[in-house]
């Protein structure tokens, strides 16, 4: 038997492959920015603050002591935004114990028994403990009673 | 060596202990790149179930321990009776044209674009951080499935019945790295594709001449390529579930699937789509159920019949034992009542789907698949069996989102993810064609 490979159907399987192909290489970013490592796994996500919370979370992984307790509020207080970063932090804080200020875009309350509290966003003008960290993301307090 | 790169190298344990399966003599008739891809996708399914099965026993997790059983029962498989007297010879070769040649070289080109996606962090997925990743991460740290973490009550997102391959293979990579890596596990996308790419043009080629075979291949590598970038796919199940579903649909549509040893390779690629992700267990149970019935007159039914369908009851019936034992679940959740449907959203579901798939590059990755389907002359009545697993998903797709009064931004989210098993299906029905001289 011999080997056809023409015809309609061969030239939209080939022809259809090379264009997405294409299209995925016309999408990539600059080949200099391709070679530097991205700061984050998250850096060019459609979730814009999804690359900012991970580097504030890897910076407070280093600052918090293991075992301790820790909730992540955002600034301004936010239920869908904390239910984020609750989530967030439960897989970038393993050695802490999370405490998620939201859940299912309900406040939970539960940063009142938290030892560390990570404000995501601006410094809070009440601050809510002593500051033990200060990102442009974000700033990550030990509270003085938990 | 870095942990990242340490995380990655040690996923070569899957296509070690695959690979004595895929030696055997049965499995001679697809060239070594195939085999070596086939390697990675049933050694991925072994070391998988014996963590489960480590797991089931309340025995802690060690990565030698695991691929060389995993390695061990790769060949004790080959005791089976896995070849067959009536097994067709491989077809003849000729020398590829260039125009023939075009395609292997578009789809190397489509792999290597999607592993500059994801190291440019372009097509990771945000379920990577708040699913996959910490419950792998916990796992590794307790050394099993820790049900403790599961049972958090504010980790009921984490879904603790979800199939465990992918959680288990990637706790398996932390323990040999001594950590997760958020970085290394993006880098899964552009691996599982690389195996989708070796294995799927010989699979293929048993059904269908060589130019239309690498063709087909280039346009599902290329599509999937496109498609990780478009709805951030990396870190994921989906090349996981790509991997396992295109390899099992190509070889039940093949001229191996007749055999005792290209059974036992779908049965075994049908288990990973199970352990992967929930809709994988309908994809399989009705693979097995088309199979069986299309290819009836060309098989001994109760064989096939248990080499496609045990290893899947094995590896899912061990997850649910591991759940009933432990109190953890006792099967799947659901999102709801099983009946009780908002048929008054199916209008809604299905523009917010197509809408998705619009937006997952004007929907182009499933059109090109369909536009080769409608142009291939003379289809076979095996094109029957990955159009109607098509349908099957599509419909247990929607027939999901209907269990919402509202499921709109689910959808939007969701749907150019799960939907894109679809194209390979497509592209799949497309070469079953009546094979044409001259």
């Amino acid at each position: 038997m011999r080997i056809r490979s023409g015809g309609p159907q061969y030239f939209l399987l080939l022809g259809g492959a090379a264009a997405l192909t294409i299209i995925s290489i016309a999408k990539l970013p600059p080949p200099a920015e391709i070679v530097k490592a991205p700061s984050t796994p998250f850096d060019r996500n459609p979730a814009t603050a999804a690359a900012s919370d991970y580097r504030l979370f890897q910076m407070a992984a280093a600052a918090i002591p293991a075992g301790a307790t820790v909730s992540p509020v955002s600034q301004p207080r936010n239920a869908v935004r904390e239910t984020s970063l609750g989530r967030e932090a439960v897989g970038l804080l393993p050695r802490c114990r999370v405490l998620p200020a939201a859940a299912w875009d309900t406040a939970t309350h539960l940063e009142d028994q938290a030892k560390f509290l990570i404000v995501a966003g601006p410094r809070p003008s009440n601050p809510p403990g002593d500051l033990i960290l200060e990102t442009p993301e974000g700033t990550v307090w030990r509270r003085r009673r938990p | 060596m870095r942990p990242g790169h340490l995380w990655l190298v040690s996923l070569a344990c899957c296509p070690l202990a695959g690979w004595p399966l895929l030696a055997h003599a049965g499995y001679k008739r697809f060239s070594r790149p195939c085999r070596a891809g086939l390697a990675a996708a049933v050694g991925s399914v072994l070391v998988s179930g014996w963590m489960t099965f480590f797991a089931l026993a309340g025995i802690a997790w060690r990565p030698a321990a695991i691929v060389v059983l995993a390695g061990l029962t790769a060949f004790l498989l080959r005791f089976l009776p896995l070849e067959d007297s009536s097994e067709p010879a491989a077809p003849p070769e000729f020398p590829a044209r260039r125009a023939e040649r075009l395609a292997p070289g578009v789809a190397v080109i489509s792999v290597i674009a999607a592993f500059a996606a994801t190291a440019s962090a372009a097509a990771t997925s945000p379920d990577l951080l708040f699913f996959w990743g910490p419950k792998a991460q916990a796992f590794a740290a307790a050394r099993t499935v820790d049900t403790s973490f599961l049972r958090e009550p504010f980790l009921e997102y984490m879904h603790a019945s979800y199939p465990p391959l992918v959680t288990n293979l990637y706790a398996f990579a932390s323990i040999a790295a001594g950590r997760f890596a958020w970085g290394a596990a993006t880098f899964v996308f552009p691996l599982c594709l690389a195996a989708l790419a070796s294995a799927l043009p010989g699979l293929l080629r048993t059904a269908t001449p060589r130019g239309t075979a690498w063709a087909a291949s280039a346009l599902v590598v290329a599509a999937f390529g496109f498609l990780g970038n478009e709805v951030d796919v990396a870190g994921n199940g989906e090349p996981w579930l790509w991997l396992f579903e295109t390899l099992a649909t190509a070889l039940l549509v093949g001229g191996a699937a007749t055999t005792g040893a290209g059974q036992l390779l779908a049965g075994l690629l049908l288990a990973g789509a199970v352990s992967t992700k929930v809709e994988g267990l309908p994809f399989a149970v009705a693979a097995a159920i088309l199979f069986l019935a299309i290819r009836r007159r060309e098989l001994r039914i109760g064989r096939a019949a248990g080499f496609l369908l045990l290893p899947g009851v094995v590896s899912l019936g061990a997850w649910f034992a591991f759940g009933a034992s432990r109190r953890l679940f006792y099967g799947y959740e659901q999102y709801g009542s099983f009946l009780d449907i908002h048929w008054n959203e199916l209008a809604r579901v299905l523009s917010s789907i197509a809408s998705a798939l619009w937006s997952a590059g004007w929907t182009l990755p499933w059109l090109l698949p369909v536009a080769a389907l409608l142009a291939a002359p003379g289809k076979t009545r095996l094109a029957a069996l990955p159009l109607i697993l098509a349908a099957v998903l599509t419909g247990f797709f929607v027939f999901t989102y209907l269990h919402l009064p509202d499921s709109s931004r689910w959808i939007e989210w969701s749907a150019g993810r799960v939907f894109s098993p679809l194209l390979a299906l497509l592209a799949i029905a497309s070469v079953c064609v009546r094979q044409q001289s001259g």
